[in-house]
């Protein structure tokens, strides 16, 4: 036995739900029964980001990389692994181009490629061990900033050119002083932890994992602009990130980091969480600060901007979790150590939720500017399948989709905006060949039009309208004039919503029409949808040459639609099909016998 | 342009008359931002800020229309249509009927403009017709939900609603009452009580500041909303309790249809559920006294007035002053009042009681004690009686004789009744003459509110039937006895004018600091007596008595 081992087991919300908790006890046993436990401790991280191939369990200091764990392989690890330092090769993660094992953390490219500032601790400290934290340099960065004036920590801050990171990416440092100018005491901060984007999940990942830098970043954010209490709104929907977030608020009590006169500086702040109860329009300044307020989640014209008037008519300042988090590292490794990652317009790094037609999905840290395109295919891996990447949308449903041609276009805010897209909050949805881009346009624009608040007119009405055109063009009933009716309206609903959720919720149909026009042409003018997606437009249809009368699509058809006897040929019932398409991925790879037909080809035949 | 503190850029295009529409902002309410069509160009801002939010300051380069603005809010004015009821916008005959009315006006399912109860003054079409819309381009999406008219006094219709979050803050902020509520989300976001319960389970108290400030005809006021477009409006206060709010009656075919807040007076365009809804129905019930009546042979006959009052001199006229006694409604006004008292100090008599008399805080003796409670109070104060000084109910019932000017339980055994009134009832069936009296409503006259402010009540119609000025009667019979000093209504005010004129209340101003004084002391007390002149309103209001029977 060499070195102090430790082993870190994954408790993340991906993880747990592969049943990381049963692991890291069934391992605590074998370690304790193999007399190791002085040598070797186990340890409960938070997310790694690659939830896709959990359970992940870690072996440090090695940094060995164990994926898709189960409890019965606990015994060979202790045994083979820990006991006679010979790694588990059957566990290790294997890359899926080379088909090779790669043993250590650091050499596989979903990492590899990327820059970790705000997931720094994610994955490697115990996000319920306040003394973890402190060890990986945490609440340094809240000491430096005790040092400096409330001045200093925001020139800082502004010297850094940090952006908020909840979508908008308005400069933090000029937030603050804002805020901290306003007049009216006391004054609040708050931290945005709604992330109501359907399949993001950046915010969650880091109040599990690192719930202290949260904090930390919140201390400091509070000290600067002379706030006394601060909320954490948090969706209800994340129990875990909630007891996290608790345990890390009773720590950095005790410590002293949070309370009454905080490392006797004078300096008094609490901190209470409030959870949101899950619209993704509460994730929206004014709403979220009328939802705490008890009232119903609703945007307010702004001016006032909170930073004058917010929660209770007080000065408020409102900052993301990616926001917050980067704080503590721009106080301890100094404001141009961060300007100098990413582009100068948009300094520091991004976090993404990777996530569609994607080998590797997860959370993806780079620094800001990096190549799109560098980061579905060296990271993600690309499309998987041998599939051809036709478009990825970032800035979740209210974002853009950007077309495979512009694959080198660098990741900032600025970029992104030209491109007709946004950074928003950090989704990145990667589309392969079969996607269709009017059936994403509504499915994304269906998304933010549920989700609009129905308080103002363009939103409520003008997406509900365009949804129904989007409709209509997918189910074949399409006509001239559709895509201008379409435009006029998304402009309508651009330019005359209240917040920006009606802003920005064209965005997918306006992209989708800048860049793939001519699909939905096809689908209006030759009720054709090329992608062969749209329901209205296909038909299934089993090849007589090719069915081998296995029976197994009649047997997986929902609808009975499918007939035939076995070893016979057997033929669906269109009348009756509801085009579900089960049939046609059912059917075995020997017979392909299935098919989908653009139903104008069906009639030109006629 | 001068540019006022705290003023939004709407506010300065207002004052300057430049003209911006808008469907959501309301003076009293705090700027919303809702309906999106107040939205203009600013130098050096982004976008398209609304106007109604958007602080003015001196260097602002702003403009208020131009082809594009105006595009943009014909844009969402059409997707407002796109839900709202609008044939009559396209309609071919439009100006024919504009012109001659061909539609029928009454219809349970509302279609267009024609057929809405909002038509006279909708906001919605204004707007329409500002921005020169005629067509509307989408197919219409009637959303087919239930006309709601299972509570008293309002019809919702929210086929019509548009959203404007209107009814919600004025019921919020200015009632404080928070009946009403945005529910769903999305597309499907709806106006309704919290859990959809009914108005009257929610404790609604049917003010009607929600039906006042709907831009259209979602919210309608039941009893009045078929009249169409008034003949008139007359500006007077409310008699039914002594706060006298202002009210504005309408009046079509020489009769009362309804009556609104008045914007302008102290009561800051606020009422109750009698001021808003119950003045109309009460005036115009059919239970009211219309002739003069004398009883002859066990029966009332109805006879012309000089016969009626020569019945009534004579008659009082057998009594010793001892045996007479009067009763005074609270709710009558000065001159009224004013008169009686000097009838009774003509006849000797000090036997007089007065209707009703409340007791409790000043807001609460205001809102229990009768529509001219003070003013009352006051005049007998000259008069040299002091409330000790007054007779009870029962010991007045005792008296032979008895001239009241109000129904009051227990005087029908009087020898001779004399009852001067607004309504029929027990009393004026047991009397020996009655006087059909005018209602506040449709007399000259004045009252002296809770706060010690001399206010004047107009007549805003003619007079119904026989019935006349309470006290032109009592100076008539005033009159048979040899008194004949006074002939007009002037005379009998500068009687009393200057004393009443003395009487201040200055706590009073602490109170109407808060421009919400009024919705807040009926949050914290009950509502006014449904009663005027000892009637119960209940009586003659079914829809009032459903929402007593509710409160119960
Ligand atoms: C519909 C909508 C949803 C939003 N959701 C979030 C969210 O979930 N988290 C977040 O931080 N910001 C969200 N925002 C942005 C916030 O309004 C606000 O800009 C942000 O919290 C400011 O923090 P930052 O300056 O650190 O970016 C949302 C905005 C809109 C319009
Ligand atoms: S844009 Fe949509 S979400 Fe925002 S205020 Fe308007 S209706 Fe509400
Ligand atoms: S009638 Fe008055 S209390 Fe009732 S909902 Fe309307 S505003 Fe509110
Ligand atoms: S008046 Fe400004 S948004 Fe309605």
């Amino acid at each position: 036995m060499t070195e102090h081992r430790n082993i870190l087991v994954c408790r993340g919300t991906g993880c747990v739900s592969s049943k990381s908790p049963l692991i890291m006890e069934e391992l605590e046993r074998q370690i304790k029964a193999a007399g190791l436990s002085n040598e070797v401790g186990v340890k409960q991280t938070g997310c790694h980001g690659f939830c896709q191939r959990g359970p992940i369990v870690v072996v440090e200091p090695e940094g060995i990389f164990y994926c898709e764990v189960k409890v019965e392989d606990v015994a060979e690890i202790v045994e083979s692994h820990i006991k006679n330092g010979k790694v588990v090769e059957r566990l290790l993660y294997t890359d899926p181009k080379s088909n090779e094992h790669i043993p250590h953390y650091r050499d596989i490219p979903f990492y590899k490629n990327q820059q970790r500032v705000i997931l720094r601790n994610c994955g490697h400290i115990d996000p319920e061990n306040i003394d973890d934290y402190i060890s990986a340099g945490g609440y340094s960065g809240l000491k430096k900033a005790l040092d400096k004036t409330q001045e200093g920590v925001i020139d800082e801050v502004m010297k850094s050119s940090l952006r908020g990171r909840g979508g908008a990416g308005f400069p933090a440092g000029k937030k603050w002083k804002l805020c901290r100018d306003a007049k009216g005491e006391p004054k609040y901060l708050i931290c945005n932890a709604d992330e109501g984007d359907p399949g993001a999940f950046m915010d969650r990942s880091i109040l599990e994992a690192d719930p202290h830098a949260v904090l930390e970043g919140m201390i400091i954010a509070a000290y600067a602009i002379g706030a006394s209490k601060g909320y954490v709104y948090v969706r209800a929907e994340y129990p875990l990130a909630i007891q996290r977030l608790e345990c890390a608020l009773q720590q950095a009590e005790e410590h002293g980091f949070i309370g009454q006169n905080i490392l006797e500086t004078g300096l008094s702040f609490e901190i209470e969480i409030k959870r949101g109860a899950g619209a993704f329009v509460c994730g929206e300044e004014t709403a979220l600060m009328a939802s705490i307020m008890g009232e119903r989640g609703m945007p307010r014209p702004r001016p006032p901007f909170p930073a004058i008037s917010g929660v209770w008519g007080k000065p408020t300042n409102i900052n993301n979790v990616k926001t917050l988090a980067s704080i503590p590292v721009i106080m301890s490794k100094g404001a141009e150590w961060f300007a100098s990652i990413g582009t100068e317009g948009s300094t520091g790094t991004a976090v993404f939720a990777l996530t569609g037609n994607i080998a590797n999905s997860g959370l993806v840290e780079v620094p800001m500017g990096t190549e799109l395109g560098k980061i579905i295919f060296d990271i993600g891996g690309g499309v998987p399948d041998g599939k051809a990447l036709k478009a990825a949308q970032t800035g979740g449903p209210s974002g853009g989709c950007i077309p495979a041609e512009k694959k080198n276009i660098p990741v900032d805010y600025e970029s992104l905006t030209s491109a007709g897209s946004i950074m928003g909050s950090g989704g990145l949805i990667v589309m392969d060949e079969e996607t269709c881009m009017v059936d994403i346009a509504h499915y994304f624009l269906s998304f933010t039009q549920q989700e609009s608040c129905g308080k103002c007119t363009p939103c409520r009405v003008g997406t509900k309208r365009m949804l129904e055109i989007l409709e209509k063009i997918k189910g074949g009933e399409g006509k001239p004039g559709d895509l201008e009716k379409l435009e006029q309206l998304a402009w309508t609903v651009k330019n005359g919503s209240l917040c920006a959720l009606g802003g920005t919720a064209p965005n997918p149909v306006l992209t989708t029409l800048r860049y793939f026009r001519d699909e939905y042409l096809q689908h209006i003018d030759n009720t054709r949808c090329p992608a062969q997606v749209c329901k209205g437009l296909i038909r299934y249809h089993i090849n007589e040459e090719k069915c081998i009368g296995c029976g197994i699509c009649a047997s997986k058809c929902p609808v009975e639609a499918i007939s035939g006897e076995k070893k016979q040929l057997h033929v669906i019932d269109e009348a009756t099909c509801i085009k579900c398409g089960i049939c046609f991925q059912s059917c075995p790879p020997k017979a392909k016998a299935v098919e989908k037909i653009d139903i104008e080809v069906i009639r030109a035949e006629d | 342009m001068e540019i006022k503190e705290g003023q939004t850029v709407l506010d300065v295009a207002r004052d300057a008359g430049i003209y911006i529409p808008t469907l959501c902002t309301l003076d009293q309410l705090p700027n919303f931002g809702a309906c999106r069509l107040c939205l203009v160009k600013i130098e050096g801002m982004r976008g398209f800020p609304p106007a109604c939010s958007t602080p003015a300051t001196d260097d602002m380069d702003v403009i208020t229309d131009d082809e594009e603005l105006n595009n943009l809010r014909r844009n969402v004015v059409l997707l407002l249509l796109s839900e709202h009821p609008n044939s009559c916008i396209v309609c071919d005959d439009k100006e024919l009927c504009e012109k001659y009315r061909t539609c029928p006006m009454k219809a349970g399912q509302i279609t267009g403009c024609q057929l809405c109860p909002n038509k006279e003054d909708c906001d919605l079409r204004e707007i329409v017709e500002h921005l020169g819309i005629e067509k509307v381009d989408y197919e219409f999406n009637y959303k087919n939900l239930n006309l709601e008219r299972e509570d008293p006094f309002f019809d919702r219709d929210y086929n019509l609603c548009i959203l404007c979050g209107r009814c919600v803050r004025v019921c919020e902020e200015i009632r404080e009452m928070s009946v009403l509520a945005f529910t769903k989300r999305g597309h499907e976001t709806r106006i309704d009580t919290a859990f959809g319960k009914s108005h009257l389970e929610t404790g609604c108290r049917f003010c009607g500041a929600c039906v006042d400030v709907c831009p259209t005809g979602a919210l309608s006021a039941r009893g009045t909303k078929w009249h169409g477009k008034l003949d008139s409006e007359v500006k007077t206060v409310c008699g039914l309790c002594n706060i006298n709010c202002g009210i504005v009656v309408g009046v079509k075919w020489g009769k009362v249809v309804s009556t609104v807040p008045d914007p302008t007076s102290y009561t800051n365009g606020q009422l109750c559920v009698l001021g808003r809804f119950c003045i109309a129905p009460i005036i115009n019930h059919f239970d009211r006294l219309k002739y003069p009546l004398v009883r002859k042979d066990d029966w009332l006959i109805p006879v012309e007035w000089e016969e009626a009052i020569d019945y009534a001199v004579e008659g009082l006229k057998k009594y010793s002053p001892n045996d007479i006694g009067f009763v005074i409604s609270s709710d009558l006004n000065n001159e009224a009042a004013f008169m009686m008292l000097e009838l009774a100090r003509v006849l000797g008599t000090t036997n007089i009681a007065v209707g009703t008399p409340a007791e409790g805080s000043v807001v609460q003796e205001a809102l229990q004690g009768g529509g001219n409670a003070l003013g009352v109070t006051h005049l007998y104060r000259m008069s040299d009686f002091t409330e000790e000084k007054l007779m009870k109910p029962d010991e007045i019932s005792k008296l032979k004789a008895i001239y009241t000017t109000q129904h009051l339980a227990g005087i029908e055994e009087a020898e001779f009744l004399i009852i001067q009134d607004v309504f029929a009832s027990k009393t004026s069936e047991c009397a020996s003459v009655v006087l059909p009296a005018l209602s506040f409503i449709e007399t000259e006259g004045s009252v002296l509110s809770f706060d010690g402010t001399l206010r004047s009540l107009n007549a805003a119609v003619e007079p119904y039937a026989k019935a006349r000025p309470d006290w032109v009667i009592t100076n008539d019979v005033l009159k048979g006895f040899g008194n004949e000093n006074i002939s007009t209504l002037e005379d009998v005010r500068s009687a009393f004018k200057d004393e009443l004129k003395k009487v201040t209340l200055p706590e009073m101003q602490e109170l109407f600091l808060d421009g919400k004084w009024l919705p807040r002391i009926l949050k914290e007390n009950k509502d006014p007596q449904y009663s005027y002149r000892g009637t119960d309103l209940t009586k003659k209001v079914g829809d009032l008595r459903i929402l007593k029977e509710a409160n119960q």
